[in-house]
């Protein structure tokens, strides 16, 4: 557990002055005059960020091991000199946030710091990880991208850039077993970043955004231990696995934030430096997971409004830096797997050798989407097909859906529903009122509206399972019930909301993770324990050139190159050259090559 | 709408919302209940359906799934399970008084309609090896290189 809070700190460190270092690139390449307070989360998200960029350009060449960790570090400690005075007002400036906030926020912030150590030191229960996750981690970290790895296994066809980051704060020269926490770290980041909100209320500063501040992470507070609950929302594999769902869901929520921020500033296109720093989130989001997509129609508005302010110098900077930041990804994607956007299979306009099959990326497509409805019902070839597109109606298979949701996501359902009717109606009400025309207060919350609408639609008829939603659900949700609230009690004191908040997290730290404490005890100094390796065979796919093929339907922490056995049989991967840098290509596939 | 006004709407809406919320968790669960309850219809000359097996042919089924851990197990007439290996019996505990693995657990029953003590087991097995796997390290022989078909 110590290691893995010394693991946080040290990235919190690197993340933290890599975040000032894309504050001053960013005010520098578009003439922002003011230096602006961020968040001290918001900051080391900034970083978090940047170094995923900076890796995703690394990985094309090689692989994110010790050396990519030490020029990380090197790269923070130039920032650190370079931007001293910055830095040392940034950090001036938290020490006094500490000393000013309640004490009573920072005894919970260091027991939730307690409660989320212990349980990133829990092994790993994510039924993708030891599938997908960790085997494309360990291919970042043992040899960075190499051309056709989806052939071996069409899931690793997926590519995020939450794993670079996560292959690099692993720390797997260290050869301990994986450090598998930033999930937990981004966590506390958001943690600190509501509380700062709690703070402000239980002074007494009343306003809609602290409200909101206040309230969108309650539901997180309380994780699962099971395979399901019926009111809690995420399970503890969420923060025991590198999954990608976490870092999409708690960074859209932080756009979200930035953007609703905007209404409350005064020139902001001129001397504020959100609404580019939230284009880069945007862009980057797209890399982390594809659901993040709707969040362009926010880009899209910011980049407009640039536009009609004649900012024409910003506006094409911000879109080559858009285009600038998905260029390495969608390459990285392309040597994985061949295609442009994985599983997509319409942009199909790649002839490389070593392109998957088409029929496993539909296979891999319409197994997100039948697993979401309900495997047992849609889990057959003729459904999970590999030849054509999941085409079941909505009106066939939504009851089967609704039939399996339970109690919590029934409720989220129906209040998305309640608040899309009131949505639509406050909408036809303030077009007709003014004419079509919005302030700039409105668009945006028309926009945000949007967006999260945008995101609910992409959801329902891609994948709805609720947990990949919850990023445009839980928000929408939780802004809508913020704003009945704030009507109602804005004008009595906000201490006896920020009091029961207190209250709310005293039972979670106290009683409901009570039984951690038992476990933790035993683990407060040691090393994260390594991933299992299944029972595997070596098979010589000629001269030598050997595959491991897993028994089971998951390579988890098998030695490279890994296939699993049924996998293996469909897909028969060869190898491309004579070494495993060179790539693989599958004998399945229908574009000719010439045997080496 | 005066300040009071206000409270009086607030405190009136969370009232309304709790208790409909408890109506709906207890009617949703009930329904749930009842779903499990249901009886099919009877098919003439469908497969039969074992509906009690011995603890010898519980003990049997466990010993052939591949998950077997190689330990010994007594299986009690009130249906208690216990193991020769202690630590496992606390991954067996864990099972039985978690309702999200128990939910597991049956509805692995009504799928491959074998025993509850055969599912539990399966289900603890593989706790077991996630939680202690460095008792089941397996290495691939030398040996065992098999040639690409």
């Amino acid at each position: 557990m110590l290691f893995i809070i010394f693991s946080w700190i040290y990235i919190t460190f690197n993340s933290f002055l890599l975040g000032c270092l894309l504050a001053f690139l960013v005010r520098k390449l578009f003439r922002i005059p003011s230096v602006e307070r961020l968040h001290f989360s918001i900051v080391c998200i900034n970083g978090l960020l940047f170094t995923s960029f900076l890796l995703s350009i690394w990985v094309l060449f090689y692989k994110v091991d010790l050396l990519a960790n030490l020029f990380v570090l090197l790269l923070s400690l130039c920032s650190f000199f370079f931007l001293k005075g910055e830095v040392i007002a940034l950090v001036g400036n938290l020490i006094a946030s500490i000393k000013g906030a309640s004490k009573s926020l920072w005894f919970f912030f260091l027991l939730f710091m307690a409660v989320m150590a212990a349980i990133s030191y829990l092994p790993s229960s994510h039924a993708d990880d030891s599938g997908a996750f960790s085997p494309l981690i360990k291919w970042i970290q043992e040899y960075g991208a190499v051309p056709g790895i989806a052939n071996l296994d069409a899931r690793l066809g997926y590519n995020s850039s939450w794993f670079t980051l996560q292959a690099l704060y692993g720390f797997a020269f260290l050869k301990t077993g994986f450090f598998n926490d930033l999930n937990g770290l981004l966590f506390l980041y958001l943690l600190l970043y509501s509380m700062e909100a709690i703070d402000l209320l239980l002074k007494g500063h009343t306003s809609f955004l602290n409200y909101l501040r206040s309230f969108f992470f309650l539901p997180l507070v309380y994780l699962y231990f099971g395979f399901s609950h019926d009111v809690l929302l995420y399970s503890i594999q969420f923060f025991t696995s590198p999954t990608y769902d976490v870092p999409v869901t708690f960074i859209m929520w932080v756009v979200f934030f930035m953007f609703l921020g905007l209404r409350e500033k005064e020139g902001v296109f001129h001397s504020s430096i959100l609404p580019y720093l939230m284009t880069v989130y945007i862009a980057w989001l797209v890399t982390v997971k594809l659901n993040a997509a709707p969040l362009l129609i926010i880009g899209l508005f910011l980049w407009g409004n640039l536009l009609l302010r004649r900012q024409y110098r910003n506006a094409i900077l911000l879109s080559a830096l858009g285009i600038g930041i998905l260029i390495p990804w969608m390459a990285k994607t392309v040597l994985s797997c061949g295609y442009l956007i994985f599983p997509f299979a319409e942009l199909d306009v790649l002839n490389v050798d070593w392109k998957l099959p088409i029929q496993s990326v539909l296979y891999i497509e319409n197994s997100v989407i039948t697993w979401a409805i309900d495997p047992e019902v849609y889990g057959t070839a003729q459904f999970t097909s590999s030849t054509r597109h999941f085409s079941v109606p909505i009106n066939e298979w939504f009851p089967i859906w609704y039939s399996h949701i339970n109690f919590i996501n029934s409720i989220i359902f129906f209040t998305t529903i309640g608040v899309t009717v009131y949505f639509l109606g406050w909408l036809v009400w303030k077009s007709v009122k003014n004419k079509m025309r919005f302030a700039l207060n409105d668009s945006i919350k028309v926009v945000l509206m949007l967006t999260l609408l945008a995101g609910i639609l992409l959801w329902f008829t891609k994948g709805p399972l609720f947990r990949y939603g919850y990023g445009y659900l839980l928000f929408y949700c939780i802004w809508a019930l913020t704003a009945l609230v704030f009507y109602l009690l804005n004008e009595f004191r906000s201490e006896y909301i920020g009091i029961a908040i207190l209250v709310y997290f005293t039972y979670a730290g106290i009683y409901y993770y009570s039984n951690l404490w038992g476990a933790a005890k035993k683990a407060i100094v040691v090393v994260p324990k390594k991933e299992q390796v299944p029972a595997y065979h070596k098979i010589d796919t000629g001269h030598g050139r050997l595959i491991n093929v897993v028994e089971g339907d998951a390579c988890d922490n098998a030695p490279l190159p890994c296939s699993p056995g049924f996998v293996y049989e469909y897909l028969m991967p060869v190898y491309r050259g004579t070494t495993i840098q060179e790539g693989f290509r599958s004998r399945r596939s229908i574009v000719p090559q010439s045997d080496k | 709408m005066k300040r009071e006004t206000k409270l009086l709407v607030f405190i009136l809406l969370v009232a309304t919302v709790a208790i409909f919320l408890v109506i709906y968790r207890y009617e949703k669960l009930l329904l749930e209940k009842d779903r499990d309850r249901a009886e099919l219809v009877r098919v003439i000359g469908g497969v039969k359906l074992k509906k009690e097996y011995t603890a010898q042919e519980i003990i049997q089924l466990i010993k052939s799934a591949p998950a077997y851990l190689g330990d010994s197990l007594i299986i009690y007439e009130n249906g208690e399970m216990v193991s020769s290996n202690d630590k496992f019996n606390g991954t067996l505990q864990a099972v039985l008084t978690s309702e999200g693995n128990m939910t597991m657990v049956k509805s692995a029953m009504k799928r491959n309609k074998l025993p509850l003590q055969y599912n539990v087991y399966i289900l603890a097995s593989n706790f077991y090896k996630q939680q202690y796997p460095e008792e089941f390290k397996t290495e691939a022989k030398p040996d065992t290189v098999k040639n690409a078909p």
